[in-house]
């Protein structure tokens, strides 16, 4: 009985966990970047914004299971194809319905109703999540992702009505002044970078040892674009970071075999020596001012995260290449042992 | 000449005037998040170029057939998504039998295919009563919109991330938001 109830309890933990990912520290709305077009246009009234919310609800939960449930082998390029086709099947239904039946929110809607099938929250969190994990997982994962969604949507909605249009669910609220512009996608936008600011704000305070910034990674911000054209058919091409973690804080097998084989080709110990010599001239070069600028040096450096773990791998590599020296010094030792004796 | 001059007007219009992404919001994710990874914008940029101007193309010529062209809006929808579909796999067929495919180029592939603003421009042509010519203009001056708004994110994205003095709360996405919000309002001068 009583593991029973652990386990129960371990599982609701589990889900509670998850849902808190999915939601708050991952929002995709307002921390990932994910899904904007639809409330950055059409989320003007808190009637339009609580039909997005249902509609990407209902498809991002069929999408989902349908996903986690029948489309774990088949290739992504069919699966993606596929999406387009379920939100299509759903999104016509209702399109015809609205159009039908609330000819006014047909009309406030325009061309974004039948967009909302190429929704890229879709496809993003169907290949991260619903093709990788259990179909129970992926409906958990596809209600917070919704529930989040709509929560931001209804809110963008709420303030957009009443400040670009004076009213507040057709109501007339008789403001001295309203702002016309809230209703354009700059409103949208505005109102989306304060929500995210507030829940930044929320998770720093809540869950402190949990790092929102990593939802939107920006490490590869400053790369240079002239590069851009040649790599027309190169590898790594990931702008939603479908693997769910970012790249640069996995540190798997793979990265393993390949600072092997850099180990194996150079010896980059001289490199890491240059390196770390150029580094202490700069610091005695130029000496720390105060504590406020070393602050802000490392926060700069805390962007910076890639160029470190480029430092950290060529480490590793040195440590690599004196594993294997100290190996052969020790295998010639033994051979000049047996030799002696 | 004139059908130049139709193109290159619709083009500019659609990049300049009424930039797709700051004044309409469509594939403005798309935008925000290739703003973070500049070195692969031209890539998908040609994909996404791609596939605007054939979609237009192919719903442009469409709407020549008078049955077609008086049909409902429903119809029409059903009609572009089903040639956004087409497109879409005919070009991964032709990609496969091409040559080896790579995972990257399915994933450029899919997400230049499957957008709000690949998906918008035959809707714009339709509504807007584009000919021919203005509506392969419109798809190119999709593509050309997406580098532009790719390029202003990035640049202002590089600074507010070098940036210090922007409190914590604010680092990052909420941050972008404002800014693209105002060069969205910039944009809307234009119109």
């Amino acid at each position: 009985m009583n593991e029973n109830k652990g386990r129960k309890l371990t599982e609701r933990m589990k889900n509670f966990r998850m849902f808190r990912t999915s939601a708050v520290i991952r929002n995709p709305l307002l921390l990932e970047a994910v899904g904007l077009c639809p409330v950055v246009a059409i989320a003007t009234t808190l009637k339009s914004a609580v039909f997005l919310a249902l509609v990407t609800a209902v498809e991002l939960i069929i999408c989902e299971v349908l996903a986690s449930r029948f489309l774990k082998n088949v290739k992504r390029y069919v699966r993606v194809a596929i999406y387009f086709f379920v939100g299509m099947v759903i999104v016509y239904p209702i399109m015809y319905l609205v159009t039908r039946f609330i000819p006014s929110l047909s009309l406030e809607f325009g061309i974004f109703l039948p967009l909302m099938a190429v929704n890229s929250l879709l496809a993003l969190h169907c290949e991260r999540v619903a093709v990788k994990r259990t179909v129970k997982d992926s409906f958990l994962d596809a209600i917070s992702v919704s529930v989040s969604y709509g929560v931001v949507a209804v809110i963008a909605g709420f303030l957009r009505e009443i400040l670009g249009n004076g009213t507040l669910g057709g109501a007339e609220l008789h403001l001295p002044v309203t702002f016309s512009a809230m209703l354009t996608p700059f409103g949208g936008l505005l109102i989306l970078g304060f929500s995210a600011a507030a829940l930044k704000f929320y998770i720093y305070k809540k869950y402190p040892q949990s790092s929102p910034d990593r939802a939107f990674n920006t490490s590869e911000v400053r790369q240079s674009l002239k590069g851009s054209l040649r790599e027309l058919m190169n590898d790594d091409f990931n702008p939603y970071d479908e693997g769910g973690e970012s790249s640069s804080s996995s540190f798997d097998a793979d990265s393993l075999r390949t600072v092997r084989k850099t180990a194996e080709e150079k010896p980059k110990r001289e490199k890491s020596a240059e390196k770390k010599s150029k580094t202490d001239r700069k610091n005695k070069e130029k000496p720390k001012k105060d504590k406020t600028k070393a602050q802000e040096n490392k926060t700069v450096s805390r962007t910076h995260s890639q160029e470190q773990e480029r430092t950290y791998l060529d480490d590793f590599s040195d440590m690599l290449t004196d594993l294997e020296n100290y190996k052969q010094k020790e295998q010639s030792n033994g051979e000049e042992g047996e030799g002696d004796e | 000449m004139r059908i130049i001059f139709e193109l290159l007007y619709a083009s500019l219009y659609v990049s300049l005037v009424q930039n797709l992404i700051f004044n309409g919001g469509y594939g403005v994710s798309e935008a925000v998040r290739m703003s973070a990874k500049p070195r692969k914008l031209f890539p998908l940029a040609v994909f996404m170029a791609y596939f605007s101007v054939t979609v237009s193309a192919i719903c442009a010529a469409l709407e020549l057939i008078p049955k077609f062209h008086l049909s409902g809006e429903l119809f029409h929808v059903a009609v572009f998504s089903a040639v956004v579909f087409a497109v879409y796999i005919l070009t991964m067929a032709v990609v496969l039998i091409i040559g080896k495919i790579q995972p990257k180029t399915i994933r450029r592939i899919s997400i230049a295919a499957f957008n709000t603003l690949v998906m918008a421009v035959p809707y714009i042509n339709y509504r807007s009563a584009f000919t021919f010519a203005q509506s392969i203009g419109s798809g190119l001056g999709a593509g050309i919109a997406f580098v532009i708004a790719v390029l202003l994110i990035n640049e202002g994205l590089k600074r507010l991330d070098l940036n210090t003095s922007i409190p914590k709360c604010f680092k990052g996405t909420p941050a972008l938001f404002i800014y693209t919000a105002i060069l969205s309002l910039g944009f809307m001068g234009l119109k």
